[in-house]
């Protein structure tokens, strides 16, 4: 089971080949990686917890239950995730163009749920 | 006369071979559903509370959304009710997601371990995944397919 450190890791990890990744070229990539990004971010606080699921149906289990305010957003981004996993190139651009990937998906999206993690991460070490 | 008589006896007949068998795929969903509810319960108990805590604000929010959603289908998958949800959009909309997550939310709240997915109609795998798969399926909204 994975520790926050080791999410932490894999936070940055999918953030630099982001980095890294053409956009304009693999935008279903970029989705992916988006989303992975914002799936360890949040299992950093699930992790702190105690909390370590295995799969994508009891993540978000628990995110309904213990982190409401990021689940929203969250679900957009799986939602996303999948239709770029599952999908052809050319329908998955149709839901999602290539401006939308990069100012959306991997823009305000990701923006949320860093933000609301750095919150949460900050009142946790607080509190210790 | 007689022969009528057989004629509506052999109807009634069939009537209740239909509803005997509706009750029994009823009574068979619903019991593979009773792991879903986070509060255990048994029987009739069980079916009240499927119904209350999850089908009936499944298929509200669905009447709610009827601009845009076309079909939802529930499938139970061991603890989890799988709720797919195929809506009208060519673009991704934002707003029916925020949507379906805050109705995940208030399932999540009201006792009920549901995992909900939301498809455009014109997807090209899920519907056919679903419809074709060997997972038990009940259409809960939208014209019969």
């Amino acid at each position: 089971m994975a520790t926050r450190s080791e999410h932490a890791t894999k936070v940055v990890e999918n953030k630099n080949l982001l980095a890294a990744l053409d956009v304009d070229r693999w935008p279903h990539w970029a989705t992916t990686i988006v989303f992975y990004t914002a799936l360890h971010s949040l299992e950093q606080l699930l992790a702190e917890a105690g909390l370590h699921p295995q799969n994508h149906r009891q993540r978000n289990e628990l995110l309904t239950e213990l982190h409401t305010t990021a689940f929203c957003t969250y679900y957009n981004l799986y939602m996303a995730s999948r239709h770029a996993r599952y999908e052809s190139s050319d329908s998955f651009l149709r839901k999602f163009p290539v401006t939308r990937v990069r100012n959306v998906v991997a823009g305000s999206w990701l923006s949320v749920i860093e933000k609301y993690v750095e919150d949460e991460l900050k009142r946790i070490d607080a509190g210790n | 006369m007689s022969a009528t008589i057989d004629r509506r006896r052999a109807a009634v007949g069939r009537l209740d071979e239909t509803t005997i068998k509706r009750e029994n795929e009823n009574f068979e969903f619903h019991r593979l559903l009773t792991p879903v509810l986070k509060v255990p319960a048994k029987g009739t108990e069980a079916r009240r509370r499927i119904a209350r805590q999850l089908l009936l604000p499944v298929i509200r929010w669905c009447k709610a959304h009827a601009d845009k959603v076309r079909y939802c289908f529930v499938s139970p998958a061991g603890v989890y009710a799988d709720v797919h949800i195929f809506a009208d959009y060519q673009e991704y909309d934002e707003e029916l997601g925020t949507s379906v997550a805050g109705l995940q939310i208030a399932l999540s709240q009201a006792g009920v371990r549901a995992n909900l997915l939301l498809d455009a109609v014109d997807s090209e795998y899920p519907l056919a995944d679903l419809l074709t798969g060997t997972a038990p399926v009940r259409q809960v909204y939208g014209d019969p397919l």
